[in-house]
């Protein structure tokens, strides 16, 4: 078990040095100039020349990189074109922010959707119509649902803040938009893994011995429809991550994703490319820790192949 | 609660299923029974419907022309006497956007757009990705380690993010998003490809072809080509559908088709600031968007309800 | 002990059961009994309808089928009950023996718990009450370090350790019926020889009847009182195992019994004696005894006439073995063309032992 946990690691911490490879790279084929990104308004080469040298923009690539990763270990992702300010400060706190979205779109998603499955599969008059629901999630851009909700929930009915912050409030539409696009798979899941549990000769032994039908769904049904829905939080991230973004942009939520997308508009790459590792350790981390969770709820997948 | 004692018949996902009946040539149609013969033929609703609408929708991209300008600003009619855009009426049958545009045709326009980004970038993305899988499936070894560590990397890139990072390095436009689309999208059916060649290959396809002397190439168009043919003729909807829903996204978030070119996408970011008193702007649009979506969704479940040996595609597209 | 057994009420009595999935009839005017602490095993081929029977007997078949007939476990008749009604008593009435122990365990749940929850929900225990019931049944199924094993899951079981916790399951409750279908087919031959030793200990000190269902001939031999042979959802035969064995009366009985004997004993190389033909398809309704086709002795009577089971009584000078009946005109053991009279009816008589 530690083993393959290591193994993971392992592979993990290469992805993210890869992505720092790349976004590096990266870096030296957008357009632009960043000393004129730092001062838009100067009219002497000479200040320019100044902040060229001052970044180290002339040297060789590898020398650069080298300088760049050497600040990275020591916890310095450089200073923020724009702002002025380290990098580090400025994503720091937004690091919060979005995690707190992000968690709370992941409990949405596996209530709504867990919800649907599960009542899918136990009645059969409502699967065709959870499933047109299903559909319809699926077809709407994430982006086009969040207005939606916005329009309905917060201009319309009035009990929604419209206007960007932080707190509770406003936490709900983007979450449950999170929620509402994320529940379609859970369904589909849940759904499948219920009927397969439900129809399994595990669930017949525990009908034989007389145990009430609340119970055995409890205690052996859920319990096996745990496993894939785990797997599938980790799956997941990737796509999931996406939509975090889109819906900070949306609701104007002060988090990673917003900063990530105005930094790249702005063209402040240190904060782009701070972003994108941060993006890329939080993937790997939460990667590992659904891992664990799923050695944890099912124990076949405690030894090692 | 008698669920639970009732014993499932099977899984099968809560879907919309009717039964398929025809035969195909071009389609792996599933062992036909008596009764499939002898039964009325009918195509599953779920095409129909989805294709009508495409057909529809394709209709009116390609009529697009005649409906108007899409950016031509009419300050002074487009614009009512307190600068905000009119509401629907003659002239003017959507109402006009922030800069006295005609929503109708620029609506029209953007489903032009989406048709178009989806059509290009689907056959891109599948082509590529469909090479991919059959030459890492086929040739297993060294090939196959390399090109499916790359899979395994477009896989787990979150694509909005990647997308607005590729869409920083190019200029904007048609051009933009159908890359940013191919190079993010192609490792799904490399991965379901890749895994039905496997498949293919455990019962024994590739065994017997070359045992037949045939080698290489040869093998892969005869024997593994037509399997994974249909199997993406089944995939595409699903992949067209995601792909309108991705250009949307990255036009909305300027990194993808910028104005004045009209996506469904940016108008609905045009349209957010008015969207107190004129919410049509951004619903016109959106449902646009969920109409097309829907269709493509639509063809693909009615393709998988047609033969349901594709049913492993299901909604995760692999 | 055997007054005492004769005097309690019998296992299992079933009465004219139907058990029909749709249009396929499964199971006809099946009637059995399983006397109290004696084995009955259900014999017959795939498709013969045995499984039927006994899920039929245990109400675990799917609500898909319908069942018709009269169910009475331990003198108590549980067809006319609830579905409520019956899941509150069926752990203290029956319990079950299922053939894939892998498949029958809940894989994510240790086996502890599972045996465990029979005593929280049934026998109002406590949490750390039935755990330690657990353990004690587990070590009655003579398991191991029973504490140990009742921590792990099934898959870090072996398969004989398995299926010693699904019978570990079925008796915990000591009930007056257990129904076992086919739980040794899935084990190799020493593991199947331990467990049926298990079984004859198990049967020594309790007083259950056993409703054993098996394809094997060999199973029948060393563990069974009484045998049922089935075909074609019908039973076709019905005695002391002795007497099946020695004297069979109905010829599918004797073809069966045919076959084992050519493998135990048979000049090497010979050919296996098999009987011609296969049973008929699920949803066929032959008129006349079913397995006519196949038959060396059937005549015109048995294609037009379903023989009843009647009994079975031997040519002059042989005694007949009490309770010993069969479904056929022509049985074995009595000179083909001499017919039983019309056969009408069914009537099983007592089978005490």
């Amino acid at each position: 078990m530690a083993r393959g946990l290591i193994r993971r690691l392992v592979f993990g911490l290469i992805a993210i040095a890869g992505v720092i490879v790349l976004a590096f790279l990266l870096e030296f084929v957008v357009p632009g100039d960043p000393a004129r990104a730092i001062a838009p308004r100067a009219t002497s080469l000479q200040v320019l020349a100044n902040i060229r040298a001052q970044l180290h923009l002339n040297q060789p690539l590898i020398v650069q990189f080298a300088g760049y990763f050497g600040n990275l270990l020591r916890g310095n992702l450089g200073t923020s074109y724009i702002q002025h300010q380290p990098v580090a400060a400025v994503i720091g706190p937004r690091l919060l922010t979005t995690g707190v979205l992000a968690l709370a779109g992941v409990v949405a998603e596996v209530i709504i959707g867990g919800s649907l499955g599960i009542l899918a599969a136990l009645y059969s008059r409502v699967r065709a119509l959870i499933g047109a629901v299903n559909l319809t999630l699926l077809a709407v851009p994430i982006f086009v649902l969040g207005l939606l909700l916005l329009l309905l929930f917060g201009f319309k009915l009035g009990i929604a803040p419209v206007s960007g912050g932080a707190g509770p409030a406003e936490l709900v539409l983007p979450a449950l938009t999170l929620g509402l696009i994320g529940a379609p798979w859970y369904a589909q899941i849940v759904a499948d893994q219920m009927q397969e549990s439900l129809a399994s000769s595990y669930v017949r032994t525990a009908v034989s011995k007389g145990l009430p039908d609340s119970y055995i769904l409890r205690r052996h049904v859920l319990r096996n429809v745990l496993s894939p829905a785990i797997t599938m939080v980790g799956l997941d991230l990737g796509s999931y991550l996406s939509g975090v973004v889109t819906v900070e942009v949306v609701f104007v939520w002060p988090g990673i994703g917003l900063l990530a997308v105005n930094s790249l508009h702005n063209l402040d790459r240190p904060i782009v490319m701070g972003t994108v590792i941060v993006g890329a350790v939080a993937v790997v981390f939460f990667n590992l820790v659904a891992d664990v969770l799923r050695m944890f709820v099912d124990p076949r997948t405690r030894e090692e192949p | 609660m008698s669920a639970v004692t009732s014993g499932g018949s099977g899984a099968s996902p809560p879907g919309l299923g009717a039964a398929p009946r025809r035969r195909a040539p071009w389609l792996r149609a599933p062992a036909a029974d008596a009764a499939g013969r002898r039964a009325i033929r009918r195509w599953p609703w779920q095409l129909v419907a989805g294709v009508a609408v495409l057909v529809v929708l394709a209709g009116l991209a390609i009529a697009a022309p005649l409906f108007g300008s899409p950016t031509h600003q009419d300050l002074i009619h487009g614009l009512g006497p307190t600068g905000l855009p009119v509401g629907p009426g003659p002239g003017y049958p959507l109402g006009a956007d922030l800069l006295g545009r005609n929503e109708l045709v620029r609506l029209v326009y953007g489903i032009r757009v989406s048709l178009i980004v989806a059509i290009v970038s689907n056959a891109t993305s599948i082509v590529i990705g469909a090479a991919v899988g059959l030459f890492a499936g086929y040739f297993r070894g060294p090939v196959e380690q390399i090109l499916m560590r790359f899979t395994d990397i477009g896989l787990a890139l979150p694509y909005t993010l990647a997308g607005l990072v590729i869409a920083a390095v190019m200029s904007a436009g048609m051009t933009r998003v159908i890359v940013i689309i191919t190079v993010l999208f192609w490792s799904y059916p490399a991965r379901l490809v890749y895994g039905e060649v496997l498949r293919l290959r455990t019962r024994g396809f590739v065994e017997a072809g070359e045992a037949m002397g045939a080698r290489g190439m040869a093998i892969v168009r005869r024997h593994l080509a037509p399997h994974v043919t249909s199997m993406m003729i089944a995939y595409s909807p699903l992949n067209a559908a995601a792909a309108v829903a991705f250009e949307a996204t990255l036009s909305y978030l300027s990194a993808g088709i910028n104005p004045p070119t009209a996506s469904l996408g940016n108008m609905i970011s045009d349209g957010q600031a008015a969207i107190s008193y004129r919410p049509l702007l951004v619903v016109a649009p959106g449902l646009a968007i969920m109409v097309l979506t829907l269709a493509f969704l639509l063809v693909g479940e009615g393709i998988k309800a047609y033969n349901p040996d594709l049913r492993r595609l299901s909604w995760l597209g692999g | 002990m055997t007054a005492e057994l004769a005097e309690r009420e019998p296992a299992l009595e079933v009465t004219d059961l139907n058990v029909r999935y749709g249009r396929m009839h499964a199971v006809r005017d099946a009637c059995l009994i399983v006397p109290a602490g004696r084995v009955v095993t259900l014999i017959g081929e795939t498709g013969s309808g045995k499984s039927s029977l006994a899920l039929a007997a245990a109400r675990l078949l799917p609500s898909s089928a319908t069942i018709t007939g009269r169910v009475a476990i331990a003198g108590r008749d549980t067809s006319g009950l609830g579905s409520g009604e019956f899941r509150r008593v069926r752990a203290s009435l029956l319990g079950c023996i299922a053939q894939d122990a892998m498949a029958a365990l809940n894989p994510v749940v240790p086996v502890g718990r599972q045996v465990g929850e029979l005593f929280t929900q049934h026998a109002g225990m406590s949490r750390q009450q039935a755990r330690e019931a657990a353990v004690a049944a587990l070590a009655q199924v003579e398991i191991r370090h029973p504490a140990a094993v009742a921590r792990l899951y099934p898959h870090q079981l072996s398969g004989g350790m398995r299926q010693r916790v699904m019978i570990a399951m079925a008796v915990a409750l000591s009930p007056p019926l257990i129904v076992a279908d086919e739980p040794t087919t899935a084990l190799d031959v020493s593991t199947q020889a331990e467990i049926l030793a298990l079984i004859g200990e198990l049967r020594g000190r309790m007083r259950s009847g056993f409703l054993w269902i098996t394809h094997d001939m060999g199973v029948v031999a060393e563990l069974a009182d009484w045998a049922a042979v089935m075909y074609a959802g019908r039973i076709v035969e019905q005695g002391p195992v002795e007497t099946i064995f020695d004297a069979p009366a109905h010829p599918y009985t004797e073809g069966l019994l045919r076959t084992r004997r050519d493998l135990r004993s048979g000049p090497v190389g010979a050919p296996l004696f098999q009987i011609p033909g296969s049973p008929p398809s699920p949803g066929e309704e032959p008129a006349g005894c079913a397995f006519a086709p196949r038959c060396s002795r059937a005549t015109q009577v048995c294609a037009e006439v379903d023989p009843g089971l009647e009994p079975v009584r031997r040519d002059v000078g042989e005694g007949g073995s009490f309770g010993h009946v069969a479904a056929c005109h022509h049985p074995v053991g009595r000179s083909a063309g001499a017919s039983s009279g019309l056969a009408q009816g069914r009537s099983v008589e007592g089978q005490r032992p």
